[in-house]
């Protein structure tokens, strides 16, 4: 497992995070959401970061 | 004291990579706006009144087509005071896309009682991130027909 911290821009109330914490739940990754910063452990045989990242700007988010 | 100072529309233009049809078909058919935006019952008629289902607490909203103009504009109205417009313009195979949102009068408030000042300065990113959320959605597109995009009129 693998930590990391992703700096979210455009994220700006409670439905971001929530739109994020499922995101990061789909990948199989454990961790939390705060308004501009995700922290979280995934599983890189099951999931890249790059993935990951991917799936969060689909939600139109950038990241910094 | 009521708030006099208007509020201006939330325009966002973009170019995208894209092919004009291919964001035509992102705007204006009931399962691209449903990628990029929430579930609806959208068809690409003049005068259709369609529903968006927003999240809470906005929810289920009611919607009509103004303006529908196969692949270059679309406009509808999103519930009692804002318009939704969209404007394609071809560039060499690319597409200039300019979204507009309108009908923020200052004096008036949501549904749940949010008043339009607030939500304004709030959506003035918050529409940055739907607009990425649409062009990102574009290569998750199936194949269409041209009945599903409002072509088959012209």
């Amino acid at each position: 497992m693998k930590e990391t911290t992703l700096h979210i821009i455009g994220m700006s109330c409670g439905h971001c995070i929530e739109k994020i914490e499922n995101v990061l739940k789909e990948s199989g990754a454990e961790g939390e959401v705060k308004l501009g910063r995700a922290t979280f452990r995934y599983d890189e045989n099951r999931v890249s970061l790059e993935e990951v990242k991917a799936a969060i700007e689909d939600l139109g988010y950038d990241i910094a | 004291m009521e708030p006099t100072t208007p509020l201006p529309d939330i325009c966002k233009t973009r170019t995208l990579d894209d092919p004009i049809q291919k964001v035509w078909e992102a705007i204006a058919t009931k399962d691209g706006i449903a990628l990029w935006f929430v579930p609806n019952d959208f068809l690409p008629r003049q005068g259709h009144e369609f529903h968006v289902e927003m999240d809470e607490p906005q929810g289920r909203t009611a919607c009509k087509v103004t303006t529908i103009l196969p692949p270059a504009r679309l406009a509808y109205r999103v519930g009692e005071d804002w318009t939704w417009s969209f404007e394609l313009k071809e560039l060499d195979g690319r597409t200039e896309l300019t979204f507009r949102w309108s009908g923020w009068d200052p004096n008036k408030a949501t549904p749940f009682g949010m008043p339009y000042p607030t939500l304004h300065a709030h959506l003035v990113d918050g529409t940055n991130v739907l607009i990425k959320r649409l062009t990102r959605s574009i290569r998750k597109l199936p194949a269409s027909t041209p009945s599903e995009t409002g072509e088959e009129s012209r």
